[in-house]
């Protein structure tokens, strides 16, 4: 199967003769300048914005859910989504949203503060299991509610014990306690409303699916018992300290774990207390929300921009379980679209949300986002003229020079290139167990980064790829002020200086060492191949090649069985430290060549502690300069992104990150466009250098 | 009749039971799993994944959690998607089956009007013509033919859509690309077998009796004739249905067959087992289709077994 895009591309290649045209491929102009059709990558695996993964599951959530703050949809910076306003204290870890008033979901109930602390809650739940928790944990408690070790709390019942974890699986508006008969009724649909006992307060409630410890208590109730809590201290605290639920609710739980385990008994909401408190995210009021976090984090308004953080009703999920996202029409979004039907590996299709505070801008009525798995076939679908716009990087390599004007000088109109925040690089594995002898040779590591003749590979490539020898990709600059230092750059006098040293060190001669790359992916293979040639010529080391399935290496990677692997890093964010930074801590799951240094070490500490940007960026700067002095990540070029969008899409988000807003979005057959930011041109770029 | 169908019934059972225990087995000895990406999550996160995909559990209870979830007609989920197999199968099969059942009518009726004609005119250009075009596309693989029909058709006359499923003329490309090579194989093994009967003393008798060219050799020739191409439907339609996935990928249809492909990249292994299932059924009741057939195409065959 790995000739199928090759042929498919040449074929394409051939095909692209029929036109040439300004335009790539046909026009269709039709009446209906309300609908959009995006041809999205492969079949979405989730909706639910928390649970999902891949990116082209991101960019269809990404249109139904929406966050505090959004990204800029030309300069990826960020602005005010939900949220209108904010306050961030000095040191960045204390932060205070105000929501815009009068915010609704898809369904017209409001959107209030305790909506996005549930979402948040519930994306850290243990029993959700979500791949990307570990974003929350920078939220003080995020990391030990996801490990389970954060529970509300709970008095003891007559049949739970305390210490015990029990989850609530029903709750009851009646008085009386529920019979067994009523455990297998479907769950009943909660209510905000307003205990009496505790006057006008509105008060929380636990819902089902919350899990709880079973507490002791005092023996006059004033006093309740805390176990392996983080912000309130371990011991007895007072309990009118903590937030009581609504007295008149019956609740049925089951017991967790041990011998208590699927033990079922009633309490009453006066038995209950709660903690989720415990997670450092507060609803004040309706509007207002704050936010302790555990360090400083100076990405923190983009961070909660992503898709993992977006808003979700709780109605819907409980109302559907687990696979509430799979019913496209029946959930209630928090974003300028909603889903309203999904079919399999064809496409998705959203319509506006009219409760949506930003539904005045939004002015597409509907969005067809097709799954289309095959880059060739998205293109063919493209220049037949059945899809607006493709997502960023669906155009087989082997088109980009007929697009790109590399052949004939003549761009196509509709080909859009812009810088992608992401590197290229290959990894050398130093690990002290596992890493080949040879690479523990800080000279020959040295040699082998100072002898590749980057500026040869934009014409190799033919893609518009930029040759860069940092870790840290280009176009970090504009968000943080961050520089990389110079890394190992082509120097063939340094590069022959540090062999002769290698070999001196190493006995004379040079063990053979391997380059691994993934199977399927053309490039690799051509890349590896140069890198090959280059060693060969300019160091006359004979280089291996061997290539292995993805996923295998994924394991060989995890458990450092390599030489020299091809990785690459695609930034979540704008922020170095997504390349520099935790990845190279002593015995992280994470540290690919298996390297790090007490100075290094030391570096990353005070980084981590430091709220000040300057600061912080020269202690990045500091140890990005070890990382690539050492020589234990080979980088090679920074990222490009090709998008093929129909002229009459006017304002189409293209960024850095290439996260889209497609409210922004609007069709004018006219081409004119107006009021929209202009495309970004081809112009200009390629021309950078480290 | 009624024991075969019943003996083929009884028969499958341990068959589906061998694969589904190969299946079970190989997947937990391939490396990686859904769950792998370029980082990894922190051990609380992994933790929570295996939790709620019962991967901590030994692996006798997953084998027998999951048999007892086929014993009862259900499949299971898949890991990557957490969606019903059921429902997968449910949505998607019908597309490849109507693809594949398009392309199958299309390589019938095209193969064996061309392997009769070809053999009726036994050595005259039409034979060698046609033998010449059959020839040809069976050596063509569809993931050439598919984008050379997209460049030809959609591309450069843009007559029919490119790819997608999208009302009846979408269905034409992908048909034609599947069902070509089905179509040269069975011409070219209609030609030989009815060759092979038109020597036959009965077709001698029945000329000699004075009836027409025509019923000679459509209504005595071809139904014996039919026989080889008959014992090649059978694998050939559980082949056309199931390993439509080059075509299922050029022209992006939401069938099967791109479901197991990617399942295995994914290292899903629920859904690879449910799929090998899935398919090795199909494959069981395709065969005992065709051993039906006999007996409706061959009468002696019929007798024998009565």
């Amino acid at each position: 199967m790995r000739g199928l895009p090759v042929v498919l591309g040449l074929l394409l290649v051939a095909g692209c003769d029929v036109t040439k045209g300004k335009y790539f491929g046909r026009i269709r102009h039709r009446a209906d300048t309300r609908t959009l059709y995006f041809g999205n990558s492969a079949e979405p695996e989730f909706m639910d914005p928390a649970r999902l993964t891949a990116v082209n599951d991101g960019k269809v959530a990404d249109q139904c859910f929406d966050g505090l703050t959004e990204l800029d949809p030309q300069t990826a910076l960020p602005i005010p989504a939900l949220a209108e306003r904010w306050e961030v204290s000095p040191d960045w870890m204390h932060f205070t949203f105000h929501l815009r008033p009068g915010l609704k979901f898809s369904d017209g109930r409001p959107l209030e503060a305790r909506d996005v602390v549930y979402s948040w809650a519930r994306a850290l739940h243990p029993a959700w299991a979500v791949r990307d928790a570990e974003e929350f944990y920078k939220i003080d408690g995020g990391e030990e509610w996801n490990g389970g070790r954060l529970r509300g709390l709970r008095v003891a019942t007559r049949k739970l014990q305390p210490g015990r974890v029990v989850v609530v699986q029903q709750i009851s508006p009646a008085a009386a306690e529920p019979s067994d008969s009523t455990l297998r009724k479907p769950r009943a649909r909660i209510e905000a409303r307003t205990d009496p006992d505790a006057g006008a307060k509105v008060v929380h409630r636990f819902g089902p699916g919350d899990d709880l410890l079973v507490f002791d208590e005092s023996p006059d109730g004033s006093w309740l018992h805390v176990w392996e809590s983080v912000s309130l201290a371990g011991g007895w605290v007072r309990a009118s300290d903590v937030v009581q639920p609504a007295a008149d609710v019956v609740y049925v739980v089951e017991g967790l774990d041990g011998a208590q385990k699927g033990v079922r008994d009633f309490a009453s909401g006066k038995q209950l207390a709660l903690t989720s408190s415990l997670l450092a995210v507060r609803a004040k009021d309706a509007t207002t929300l704050e936010i302790d976090l555990a360090k400083p984090t100076l990405f923190w308004l983009l961070q909660v921009a992503d898709t993992t953080f977006r808003v979700v009703d709780r109605y819907t999920l409980d109302r559907l379980g687990a696979e509430w996202h799979r019913h496209a029409g029946d959930f209630v979004c928090s974003g300028a679209f909603c889903l309203t039907e999904w079919k399999l590996r064809d496409s998705l299709t959203l319509l506006k949300n009219p409760h949506y505070w930003d539904a005045a801008r939004t002015r597409l009525d509907k969005l067809v986002m097709m799954s289309i798995d095959e880059q060739a076939t998205a293109t063919a679908v493209y220049f037949d003229g059945r899809v607006d716009m493709l997502t960023a990087n669906s155009i087989p390599g082997s088109m980009l020079p007929r697009l790109n004007g590399s052949i004939d000088g003549k761009p196509k109109a509709d080909y859009i290139r812009l810088p992608y925040l992401g590197t290229y690089f290959y990894v050398v594995n130093v690990d002290e167990k596992t890493g080949p002898p040879a690479l523990k040779n800080r000279a020959l590591r040295r040699a082998l980064g100072l002898a590749l003749d980057r500026r040869e590979l934009p014409a190799l490539l033919k893609s518009g790829i930029v040759p860069w020898s940092a870790k840290v990709p280009l176009g970090m600059e504009p968000f943080t002020g961050y520089r990389s230092p110079p890394g190992l750059d082509f120097d063939l006098v340094a590069a022959k200086k540090e062999l002769e040293q290698a070999r001196r060190e190493l006995g004379g001669s040079i063990p053979r060492i391997t380059i691994r790359i993934n199977t399927g992916v053309e490039q690799h293979q051509i890349i590896a191949e140069w890198v090959q040639g280059q060693w060969k010529k300019h160091l006359g080391l004979d280089i291996g090649l061997e290539s292995q399935e993805w996923k295998t290496m994924l394991k060989a990677l995890r458990q450092h069985d390599f030489d020299i692997m091809r990785m690459g890093g695609i930034a979540s964010m704008p922020e170095p430290e997504d390349f520099v930074g935790d990845n190279y801590r002593k015995g992280s799951p994470n540290n690919q060549p298996g390297w790090s240094s007490d100075e290094y070490m030391a570096l990353l500490t005070k980084q981590q502690l430091e709220p000040d940007r300057a600061k912080r960026n020269q202690y990045i700067y500091e140890m990005e300069k070890l990382v690539l002095d050492e020589g234990v990540n080979i980088p090679l070029y920074t990222y490009v992104q090709h998008h093929l969008v129909k002229p009459y899409v006017c304002n189409a988000p293209h960024n850095i990150l290439d996260k889209i807003a497609l409210k922004y979005v609007w069709i004018d057959f006219t081409y004119k466009c107006e009021g929209a930011a202009p495309r970004p041109t081809l112009e200009g770029q390629g021309s950078i250098t480290p | 009749m009624k024991r075969l169908v019943i003996g083929r019934i009884l028969f499958a059972i341990p068959v589906l039971l061998v694969v589904f225990s190969l299946g079970f087995l190989l997947m937990k000895k391939t490396p990686g799993g859904p769950f792998d990406a370029e980082k990894r999550p922190p051990p609380e996160v992994e933790k929570n994944l295996r939790k709620r995909y019962h991967l901590d559990d030994h692996w006798t209870k997953q084998y027998w959690r999951e048999l007892s979830g086929y014993l009862r007609f259900d499949l299971g989920k898949s890991l990557k998607r957490e969606q019903s197999i059921n429902e997968i199968i449910r949505k998607a099969f019908p597309v490849s089956a109507t693809i594949g059942l398009i392309a199958l009518l299309f390589a019938v009726a095209v193969g064996v009007s061309l392997g009769v004609l070809a053999a009726s005119r036994q050595n005259s250009w039409f034979d060698h013509g046609a033998m010449f075009i059959a020839i040809m596309a069976i050596s063509t693989p569809s993931f050439v033919l598919g984008p050379l029909l997209v460049l030809v058709a959609s591309m450069w006359l843009g007559w029919l859509p490119a790819a997608r499923l999208d009302g009846a003329s979408s269905y034409i490309l992908p048909a034609l690309a599947l069902g070509l090579i089905y179509a040269a194989s069975i011409a070219r093994l209609a030609r030989a077998s009815v060759l092979d009967v038109i020597r036959q003393d009965y077709i001698r008798t029945a000329r000699a009796k004075g009836l027409s060219e025509g019923k000679v050799i459509w209504k005595h020739a071809v139904r014996a004739g039919l026989q080889p191409v008959v014992t090649y439907l059978g694998p050939a339609t559980a082949s056309i249905m199931t390993g439509g996935f080059v075509v299922e990928t050029i022209f992006q249809l939401p069938g099967l067959g791109t479901y197991l492909v990617t399942a295995a990249k994914d290292s899903d292994a629920t859904m690879v087992t449910a799929l090998m299932v899935f398919y090795a059924s199909l494959l069981m009741m395709m065969n005992l289709l065709v051993d039906i057939a006999y007996g409706w195409i061959d009468p002696r065959v019929r007798d024998a077994r009565s």
